[in-house]
């Protein structure tokens, strides 16, 4: 009996997964209207690009990714949107990928990184320009006495679309395989430190901080110095590994004490 | 229409090729390019969120020593790019950008740095992707990292500069460089190695895997238990159950639901008991 109450259920849940209400179709009809009519009053194309974007986050299915492909190869005038839209829709169905084929996806994205931009793949120097621009926003005359924003100079650059294209991809990739899920405090955290989400974010911002110090201290983080600097077989990856390692044991086991060790639900 | 000549599949490919225009490409090639950036952003992202990198979960559990799904997703990228960028060298497609080597602080760094991720499970590239699968603890991380390296400019980089930043300074070389060998030894025996070292970390996880998957069993076990209770008992007697919700009386006759009960709370006590120390 009760098995088949719950499958009842799964296929309710199904169902109302894969079906389109009637007021969702004629809301999306009136904005596509008001779209069109946009997009030929000012002779551009973005109108209904945005609109195709607004869909695929609302409602992530194969057909709308596939539409979203076709809009930007439009308005792009190019192919590459339409093949990786089909890529991405085959793809991106699961969940997870085995570690493996994940891995080793990643490291073509790295070499493509290496090929298209000429530039290893990393984020810590975005976040350095964000603190530079913050300066230069806050107080224009003090970013010319510090001699380190000579380096770093305050100008919207190749690595802050990097950050912006990491959280643009992971909230698609999230949400067409139905796994966003807006949260607070992790599991295991919960688990080994309370539910407190003041304390959890308070403890981010402030390892944040000793991140950043690090990160420049050292001159990259995870991606720019520790993968791309292994991948070159350059010494300063292989020492930034093995020091990473072992601080961060370390302190998993000054930090969190007795509650080291946690059990997570396996999927 | 009706001049259209047939053609063959060769001819077919050749006019869908000349659909992806190569200048395209070459409109966003270059480190300067903002389009290339976020399209590299974008697979970036999804490639993170698939290999559930950005997850605090996941990447806590390899410096807990009890999930080494990150090691494992971690070797084949370091295989796969160094043949790969090893290669498009030697054939000249691209070239290498070696990051600077200095010992002594890269150490010290790297210490603070695996701190920090220890706490709270981000680098700055997963905390990038953790916000866009709605963990919203990626706000106060980047926030924190544009905040530590401002700190480092304002008060840090004119009085550290001539100190220990520059001790153990080895410049842009890479370990061919140094060795002077060709790079092509060094890159097979780190792919022999890197073999051994995943197949070790592919059957120690499993191992980990199949352990969490009986105790989650376990789990669900003692939980199903104890729900199953108090429907059960209704049918019997009411009195002792209004008993139990005004005062648990221990000389109360024994039912054998009771019992029961009993029982699964002493599982579920030592279940936990297994791996939380709890004081």
């Amino acid at each position: 009996m009760q098995l088949k109450k719950k499958l009842e259920e799964e296929v309710i849940v199904v169902t109302k997964r894969y079906s389109v209400s009637k007021k969702f179709i004629a809301t999306a009809l009136i904005l596509l209207v008001c779209a069109i009519g946009l997009s030929i009053y000012l002779r551009q194309g973005w109108p209904l690009v945005v609109f195709f974007s607004i869909l695929v986050a609302s409602k992530p299915r194969w057909w709308s990714v596939l539409i979203l492909g076709l809009a930007y190869t439009m308005y792009l005038h190019s192919g590459w949107p339409l093949l990786g839209s089909v890529f991405f829709a085959i793809l991106g169905r699961p969940k997870k990928w085995w570690p493996i084929p994940a891995g080793i996806a990643f490291g073509l994205v790295e070499v493509l990184s290496f090929y298209l931009s000429e530039r290893p793949l990393g984020i810590t120097r975005g976040c350095t320009v964000m603190g530079a621009i913050a300066t230069k926003i806050i107080d224009p005359l003090h970013l010319e006495k510090v001699s380190y924003w000579g380096i770093y100079e305050p100008y919207i650059d190749w690595t802050m679309a990097v950050i912006l294209g990491t959280t643009i991809g992971s909230f698609l990739s999230a949400r067409y395989s139905g796994s966003f899920k807006i949260i607070t405090v992790p599991e295991l955290w919960r688990q080994s430190r309370g539910k407190s989400v003041f304390n959890r974010w308070l403890w981010v911002f402030l390892a944040g901080i000793i991140m950043g110090f690090a990160a420049r201290i050292s001159g990259g983080c995870i991606s720019g110095l520790l993968i791309s600097g292994a991948i070159q077989l350059a010494p300063s990856g292989f020492i930034f590994m093995m020091s990473v390692w072992i601080g961060g044991v370390l302190t998993t086991f000054l930090f969190y004490r007795s509650r080291t060790i946690v059990v997570r639900r396996e999927d | 229409m009706m001049d259209m000549e047939f053609i063959g599949i060769p001819e077919l490919i050749k006019r869908f090729v000349g659909v992806f225009d190569p200048d395209t490409i070459k409109a966003i090639k270059g480190g300067s390019s903002l389009y290339g950036g976020l399209i590299i952003g974008l697979l970036f992202g999804i490639v993170l969120q698939k290999s559930r990198l950005c997850k605090y979960d996941i990447v806590t559990g390899l410096f807990r020593l009890q999930d080494f799904t990150v090691f494992r997703i971690g070797t084949p990228i370091l295989m796969v790019s160094m043949v790969l960028v090893y290669f498009l060298t030697d054939m000249k497609y691209i070239e290498l950008h070696v990051p600077k080597t200095v010992i002594i602080p890269q150490i010290i760094g790297g210490l603070l740095f695996g701190a920090a991720i220890a706490i709270m499970g981000y680098c700055p590239g997963t905390a990038a992707g953790a916000i866009g699968e709605g963990a919203l603890d990626g706000i106060p991380a980047i926030l924190g990292i544009i905040s530590g390296s401002v700190i480092y400019a304002e008060y840090f980089h004119d009085d550290l500069a001539e100190t220990f930043l520059t001790w153990g300074t080895v410049g842009r070389g890479t370990f061919p460089d140094i060795f002077e060998i060709n790079h092509w030894y060094l890159i097979v025996l780190f792919l022999l190695m890197a073999t051994m070292f995943l197949i070790m970390t592919t059957m120690v996880d499993w191992m980990i895997i199949f352990l969490r998957r009986t105790f989650n069993m376990f789990q669900d076990l003692t939980v199903t238990l104890e729900e199953k209770l108090p429907t059960e008992s209704k049918k019997g007697n009411t009195k002792n159950n209004n008993l139990k919700k005004t005062k648990y009386d221990k000389n109360a006759e024994v039912t054998p639901y009771k019992k029961k009960e009993n029982a699964a709370k002493k599982l579920k006590k030592n279940l936990f008991d297994i791996f939380h120390n709890s004081d």
